[in-house]
């Protein structure tokens, strides 16, 4: 019970996925890491199914991807998309309840804008609300949808640092409420709280994968984002911060 | 769901919307250039209905009942099925396409209907008797927007926007085309003319049988379709994800439109702003679930083609002006209207 | 995958195309052998009075009629008609000399101003563009709507004609020939067929009068005939034309070769060189000299506007008076207005107003 990539490849004009290997834990915090246009959200993209890949295998529970219906796939998997459209005159319960096209029973919306803490919006016209409001409709939506996997597209992005917090909740009760959360982030100080295991990502090729303790170093950081880091280990959840003094020269070496 | 009937809420709006579509109904009734008695339209309209017509089969002459029945009660009905035919596929099209200002006749129904009304015009063909103009603009337009799917089919999608421009390309192309007919052929241009602008003055019984009847279906397809819609307006990432098979949403929702809507198309000719502005109104009074907005833009769309219809016939009491002219002239200030409206309420930013 | 699905579209459009043709096609009754609901032009009348059966071929004056009751292509009248409503001026006028204007017309178009109609009590409806006024038209229980070609729309037409179960004459006569025959039609359809037979009897008179005065002409004149200006050129009547006819008998050439009424290019028109231009009632004298300057026929100053174009754009027996005034003012040496006699004692009928007021407005 999982979902596994098997040396996935995908090309699009001159951008291409080469190789992908992942294999997602059941009741895990996945986080996925990597410079912007490194091919994170297309690696999702791909792994949800909306990008169709070129080779290899997805596997969601055992069967391959393709033999899921949309909809039985939707039961499998919600997404929190990175880019938040505008629909015509909306309500947040009617953005919400949108959510529930694949579930057969009708289940209320309370819970999941309660554990978003946005149940005061409920009645609220969806482009009326700001804009870190809206991305919490949308993941309360995800949660809504009540799905064992929930892949979220950088969750925390524009958010104020109490919405950030709110996000943070809301991925560790999914995973207690026994989800499986593909979190893509370029944070990577809630990538190290969130995750159990993390996969870096440069130019569509996996750099480092494996459990976040064993993953988040600093070399890899470097080759990841060209960038050296710090470690101040001091029980806070900020361990990783950007050295200035930066040796150019050496980065180059090692990437 | 909840159902309650207070006073301002959806479903109290929704009845009173309908009882305001019976009265426009009624109203339109005693409008004419002939001048007959209310209580005589009043017993000729009774006549009609089964066991309380056998009380009201007197009092009027043969030639106030063909007034009423065969002159006033199918164009009044024609106006009820155009209008909720366009409102209707206006919610479907702007749905699909997330686009606020698009109206049906973008995805191909325009140029395609018009291209078949000419080519009947012009060659005179009588293949579907004194109905060949209707089913050539019914069909071609039909044909023209499954032209303009087929060649936006990309790699397994139909992007909309793709959509749109190959549907404005197309239509351009198509008009250039009809523009050719009607040079090469200038007695048509008063009848190409009079298609163009939209009148319902020559429809009969028949016509609004048969077109009643694919309206309603392709309504009840859509409604049901509703929600695929809604999730279509969240973009097609959202919707996919939460299961909504994205590109047969978008065919059939855009298929079973063009068929509503050329079906009326083809009875009334062009008659603009329907489509256009009714699935607005619908909104700023029942939100935007398409569920709603689907049915009652429907009555907000007749009620509207009703009453311009009636200031058409009756506005200059000595002719008839085609209606197409009273959508535009109601239609664009009130458009101005909503686009404040819309400015203000952040329904659209 | 992406081939099947557009194929099953494709597929089930075309299935929704033949089911929506076959409902048509069931409620416009093509399908049987009725002509009930179906669009066909009849020319053949045949008109029962007293048991005898005079058939009239329409054909002959280039018309026909759309009926309801139209059986085999034959549509039959028993006694004649007598309540017509009239929407196009030639056929008006014509009912008027033959006589049937007060008994049969039970309602005009707007644009048939003669004979008055408020002096006759005789309702206006009013037609717009392509618009035809229904419920006034039934509210006159007509047995006959008379008009011509390009004015109403198809599905117009088909509810007057098939709901509404009143034949619909369409008249388009384009010779002299069918002229006068549109005279004897008319004549016998309003049981007023003697005063056709005078009508045309005086027309070929005035023919063979007019073709004795300009049968010397031996310098003969061209002549063109601005009927408006369009888009791309200017609208005129060419070969096949009653207009064209008449400049025949006139022995006047018109410069345009095309035929009906044809929109032809200011470059034609130089190159035509016409000796002398006439110019229709609605355009504007100055926008064609505007256009013009240079033109032989304008620096002469041989050119005129009509006054009433009714008179020579009309197809009726009054397009006679045109014949004359045209040949008269083409060849004022030959032809004087005054001189006419067989023109000026003609008073059988009211053909006024006189054909000098006509015509000189």
């Amino acid at each position: 019970m999982s979902l596994e990539l098997e040396n996935v490849n995908f090309r699009r004009g001159s951008f291409s996925l080469k190789n992908i290997d992942i294999k997602v834990n059941e009741h895990t915090v996945l986080g996925i890491g990597g410079q912007n246009g490194s091919g994170k959200t297309t690696l999702v993209r791909v792994m949800y199914g909306f990008l169709h890949r070129d080779s290899g295998t997805i596997r969601l529970d055992g069967k391959v991807l393709e033999d899921y219906s949309i909809i039985d796939r939707a039961r499998k998997i919600s997404v929190v998309n990175q880019e938040i459209s505008e629909p015509f005159n909306f309500t947040v319960e009617d953005v919400v309840s949108l959510s529930g096209y694949s579930s057969e029973e009708e289940r209320d919306i309370d819970d999941a804008l309660d554990l978003c803490g946005i149940g005061y919006l409920r009645n609220r016209s969806f482009s009326e609300i700001s804009g870190g409001e809206k991305r919490l409709v949308i993941i309360a939506a995800a949660v809504y949808q009540n799905s064992k996997f929930v892949i979220m597209d950088e969750p925390t992005a524009f958010l104020d640092i109490d919405k950030e917090l709110r996000v943070m909740k809301i991925i560790r009760s999914l995973k207690n409420a026994g989800k499986t959360v593909i979190l893509v982030m370029h944070d990577i100080n809630l990538l190290y709280n969130l995750c159990d295991d993390v996969v870096f990502i440069k130019n569509g090729s996996i750099v480092a994968s494996g459990s976040t303790e064993d993953t988040m170093t600093v070399e890899n950081l470097l080759k990841t984002f060209d960038v050296k880091f710090k470690i101040y280990d001091n029980g806070t959840p900020f361990k990783f911060i950007p050295d200035d003094e930066m040796d150019y020269a050496k980065i180059k070496e090692l990437s | 769901m909840k159902f309650n009937l207070k006073y301002g809420s959806r479903p109290f709006k929704a009845i009173v919307i309908t009882i305001i579509l019976f009265i426009s109904i009624i109203f339109s009734l005693f409008l004419g250039p002939v001048k007959i008695p209310l209580p005589v339209v009043a017993r000729i309209f009774f006549s009609q209905i089964p066991l309380v017509g056998n009380f009201a089969h007197w009092g009027f002459t043969g030639v106030e009942y063909d007034i009423v029945v065969l002159v006033r009660e199918p164009v009044i009905l024609g106006a009820v099925i155009v209008g909720a035919a366009l409102a209707m596929g206006g919610s479907s099209v702007q749905s699909v396409f997330r686009n606020p200002i698009t109206e049906p006749y973008i995805i191909g129904i325009s140029s395609g209907a018009t291209l078949g009304a000419v080519f009947a015009l012009s060659t005179q063909v009588m293949w579907f008797g004194a109905y060949t103009l209707q089913v050539l603009a019914f069909s071609f337009s039909i044909v023209v927007m499954v032209v303009i799917y087929s060649i936006s089919f990309r790699s397994g999608r139909v992007p909309p926007m793709y959509f749109l421009l190959s549907g404005i390309a197309i239509s351009l192309f198509l008009s250039a085309i009809v523009g050719l007919m009607l040079f090469s052929n200038k007695r048509l241009e008063s009848e190409a003319f009079a298609w163009l602008l939209g009148s319902l003055s020559g429809v009969t019984w028949a016509e609004d049988a048969v077109v009643f009847t694919i309206v309603l279906i392709s309504g009840i397809v859509l409604t049901s379709f509703s929600k695929d819609m809604d999730a279509l307006q969240m973009g097609e990432h959202h919707a996919q994800s939460i299961g909504v098979n994205v590109e047969r949403a978008k065919l059939i929702s855009l298929l079973v439109t063009t068929l509503g809507v050329s079906a009326a198309v083809s009875i009334s000719g062009l008659i603009g702003f329907v489509g256009l502005l009714m699935p607005h109104v619908s909104r700023m009074l029942f939100g935007g679930s398409n569920r709603i907005v689907i049915p009652t833009s429907a009555v907000l769309g007749a009620i509207f083609l009703l009453l311009a219809n009636d200031i058409a016939r009756d506005s200059l009491s000595y002719t008839e002006i085609p209606v197409g002219i009273i959508t535009g002239l109601v239609g664009v200030p009130f458009f101005m209207y909503l686009l404040r409206r819309i400015s203000r309420g952040g329904y659209v930013t | 995958m992406k081939t099947i699905k557009i194929i099953t579209t494709v597929v089930v459009v075309a299935i929704v195309i033949v089911a929506g043709a076959l409902v048509y096609e069931h409620f416009s009754g093509h399908s049987t052998n009725n002509s009930q609901n179906s669009l066909t032009p009849v020319t053949s009348i045949a008109l029962v009075n007293n048991g005898s059966t005079t058939m009239i071929n329409l054909s002959k004056a280039n018309s026909f009629v759309y009926a309801k009751s139209a059986n085999n292509g034959v549509f039959t009248i028993h006694g004649s008609l007598s309540r017509i409503v009239s929407l196009i001026p030639s056929v008006t006028v014509t009912l008027y000399a033959l006589g049937s204007y007060q008994k049969d017309v039970k309602g005009v178009d707007q644009f048939s101003t003669y004979p008055n109609p408020s002096n006759y009590d005789i309702p206006v409806l009013t037609i717009g563009e392509s618009s035809l006024p229904i419920e006034a038209i039934v509210n006159l229980t007509p047995d006959a709507i008379m008009t011509t070609t390009g004015y109403f729309t198809t599905q117009e037409i088909n509810k007057v004609v098939n709901v509404l179960n009143i034949p619909y004459f369409v008249f388009n006569p384009e010779t002299v020939a069918q002229i006068e025959n549109t005279n004897t039609i008319l004549g016998e359809l309003t049981d007023t067929a003697h005063n056709a037979t005078i009508i045309n009897a005086w027309m070929e008179k005035n023919i063979d009068e007019m073709s004795n005065l300009t049968k010397n002409i031996t310098n003969e004149s061209s002549i063109f005939y601005d009927l408006g200006h369009g888009s791309s050129g200017i609208y005129t009547a060419g070969n096949g034309t009653f207009i064209n006819e008449m400049f025949q008998i006139d022995h006047i050439k018109n410069i345009i070769n095309a035929t009906g009424y044809p929109e032809v290019s200011r470059e034609l028109v130089y190159k035509g060189n016409p000796g002398f231009v006439l110019i229709d009632e609605y355009v504007n004298q100055s926008r064609f000299l505007k256009d013009f300057p240079n033109l032989t026929a304008v620096k002469d100053k041989n050119y005129t506007t009509v006054l009433n174009d009714s008179f020579i754009d009309e197809p009726t027996f009054r397009t006679i008076y045109a014949m004359f005034w045209i040949g008269s003012v083409v060849y004022p040496s030959h032809i004087n207005m005054t001189d006419i006699t067989a023109f000026n004692n003609f008073t059988h009928f009211d053909l006024s107003p006189a054909p000098h007021v006509g015509i000189y407005g």
